[in-house]
């Protein structure tokens, strides 16, 4: 696991400026996927705050996304609010709930922990379902607006937020809060006795967690014009907590690149056959037998035993 | 260093924690004076990591009091959070290694230094790692002879190492008192020399009062200033090593050479 975590920061910026100068080469529809992709592995750093630096997993990331997503489309359709106070309805949004579940779901840590966001997501999901004046329920929100309107225009224009806050999240983990977190996945009892609220700094990183989906949701809703509730279902928290796993979480890179290899086994597995869930199964179990350190676990292996030969 | 007249820093009066039938601790009183070393000996099971566990705050006792001496006289610290106890100046090592393995040496004992200043989420004290973090936490590194180690990561650090950063943690936080539990266990001969150095500069250069749970008859002979001996709860003795030793060796015999 050495060369990557040495060289993360290195590795972000090397994929960072491919990603910048890849839109030329590539088709609308492949522009507008890479999009996605973009948005999927921001929201795998975001969640990494909290699973591969704080040590707690959440089945419940959904939530936030689409806290952020609907927010906005609240605020712009439904509401007819200008794009700077529909993001702040949407960031407001986030962070009420952020705060509210947080609080409530670390009363407890590991599985117990899961299963609470789990809970308080399905209870999202289900008032995004019924309260049909404001959400539109099942068929959700449509005709969102995007600003600006090229499709590629609007990659760069999440490609330089995703990017900043990629570099954001890598440099957070290095400040004295990040170290915080990470004594809190180490040891949460000896940081404890060493004088940390532990309770504190765990709401801190899942908060800080869900604003990175938040965001994710916000650029997410304009880019597909439409929203609808399976953004909110668990089975979308999943999708966060895989992603995170396949690129591998031990550090942001891994995460931010588990994020765009999803989208592109996701979309090849669903051109190739029509049984792309079970594709998908697949090379998720390999991906956790052959490379249980993620993508860039395999990575780090393959150069070792390259230098290893030599 | 110690004796008479010495300004005593902790203190433990008639202390009891049973274990549903089990009187782990069995009226258990002591006194600690600044820049003391109290060891404490007893077969396994005898309540020695439990009195200390009583004293750090880990676990509350069933009855007694512990008492932290400081500038601000007396204050009762029995059953308060361990948190709350080191910021009172008394750390604690433990017998298991307690270190985090996901952080560098470095970042351990930075861990250790922020969280004593609180700056780990008091954005209004100042964030960041400002020279004064730095400073103490080279000056720790050097101390505890870690130079070597420390950008190593705390999974990669062997037993000996893992002993010395544990201890580093809680000296990182300058305490006035640290409870060591079995601070040489496991280790090589050479490494027990160098831990038997450590704690004699700690005390000699800061100050430190130490209560150290050990089984080495050899170290607990070359540190202590005062000697404990437990068994099955109770005190035995409580002299000056030379002392007791003498008596333990009437106790031995009266136990059956279990004792020591």
């Amino acid at each position: 696991m050495k060369i990557l975590r040495d060289n993360e920061l290195y590795s972000l910026v090397v994929l960072l400026m491919f990603l910048a100068v890849i839109p030329q080469f590539l088709s609308t529809y492949n522009v507008r996927l890479l999009s996605v992709g973009l948005l999927y592995g921001l929201a795998a750093v975001g969640f990494n705050i909290l699973y591969g630096y704080t040590g707690l997993i959440s089945f419940g990331h959904a939530m936030f996304w689409s806290a952020g997503a609907y927010g906005l489309a609240i605020g712009l359709v439904k509401l007819n609010l200008d794009p700077v106070l529909s993001i702040l309805l949407a960031f407001t949004l986030t962070f009420i709930i952020a705060v509210v579940t947080g609080y409530l779901s670390l009363k407890h840590t590991e599985i117990y922990f899961a299963m609470l966001t789990l809970a308080f997501a399905q209870l999202i999901y289900a008032l995004i379902i019924k309260l049909r004046d404001i959400t539109g329920g099942d068929e959700g929100i449509y005709g969102i607006p995007r600003f600006p309107p090229d499709i590629e225009q609007y990659y760069y224009l999440v490609y330089m937020i995703v990017a900043l806050l990629v570099l954001l999240a890598w440099w957070i983990v290095r400040t004295p809060l990040g170290l915080g977190f990470q004594a809190v996945r180490d040891n949460p009892y000896r940081a404890e006795a060493l004088g940390m609220d532990v309770r504190r700094v765990r709401l801190i990183s899942f908060v800080l967690s869900a604003f990175y989906l938040s965001v994710a949701g916000i650029l997410y809703a304009p880019l597909n014009r439409a929203i609808t509730p399976d953004i909110a279902f668990w089975t979308f928290s999943a999708i966060i907590v895989i992603m995170t796993i396949i690129g591998g979480s031990k550090n942001m890179f891994g995460a931010f690149i588990g994020g765009l290899i999803f989208i592109y086994i996701n979309t090849q597995a669903m051109n190739l056959t029509e049984f792309w869930q079970l594709t998908l199964g697949i090379i998720l179990a390999l991906l956790v037998y052959l490379a249980p350190y993620g993508v860039v676990g395999i990575f780090d292996r393959v150069v070792e035993y390259v230098r290893g030969r030599r | 260093m110690s004796g008479e007249g010495d300004k005593v820093v902790l203190g433990g009066v008639s202390l009891h924690k049973w274990f549903g039938n089990v009187h782990a601790v069995n009226n258990v009183s002591f006194t600690l004076s600044q820049g003391e070393i109290l060891s404490i000996v007893g077969p396994n099971g005898a309540g020695k990591t439990t009195l200390l566990n009583l004293v750090s705050g880990i676990i509350k006792p069933d009855d007694g009091r512990v008492y932290v001496y400081g500038e601000r006289g007396r204050i009762d610290i029995t059953g308060k959070p361990p948190y709350y106890i080191t910021f009172l100046g008394v750390g604690r090592s433990f017998q298991i290694p307690n270190i985090f393995d996901g952080l560098t040496v470095r970042d351990n004992i930075r861990f250790a230094v922020l969280a004593y200043k609180k700056r780990m989420t008091r954005f209004n004290r100042g964030y960041g790692f400002y020279e004064d973090v730095e400073e103490i936490v080279d000056n720790v590194v050097n101390i505890f002879r870690l130079e070597e180690v420390i950008d190593k990561y705390g999974s990669e650090l062997s037993h000996g190492e893992r002993k010395k950063l544990d201890i580093a943690l809680s000296f990182a936080q300058s305490p006035r008192v640290l409870l060591l539990d079995e601070p040489t266990s496991g280790l090589t001969y050479s490494e027990k020399l160098e831990m038997v150095d450590l704690i004699k500069s700690l005390r000699r250069e800061r100050n430190v009062s130490f209560i150290v749970v050990e089984h080495d008859l050899d170290v607990v002979r070359e540190v202590s200033d005062m000697l404990m001996v437990m068994y099955d709860g109770s005190v035995l003795a409580y002299d000056k090593p030379d002392v007791v030793i003498q008596m333990s060796e009437v106790i031995s015999a009266y136990l059956g050479g279990e004792v020591l």
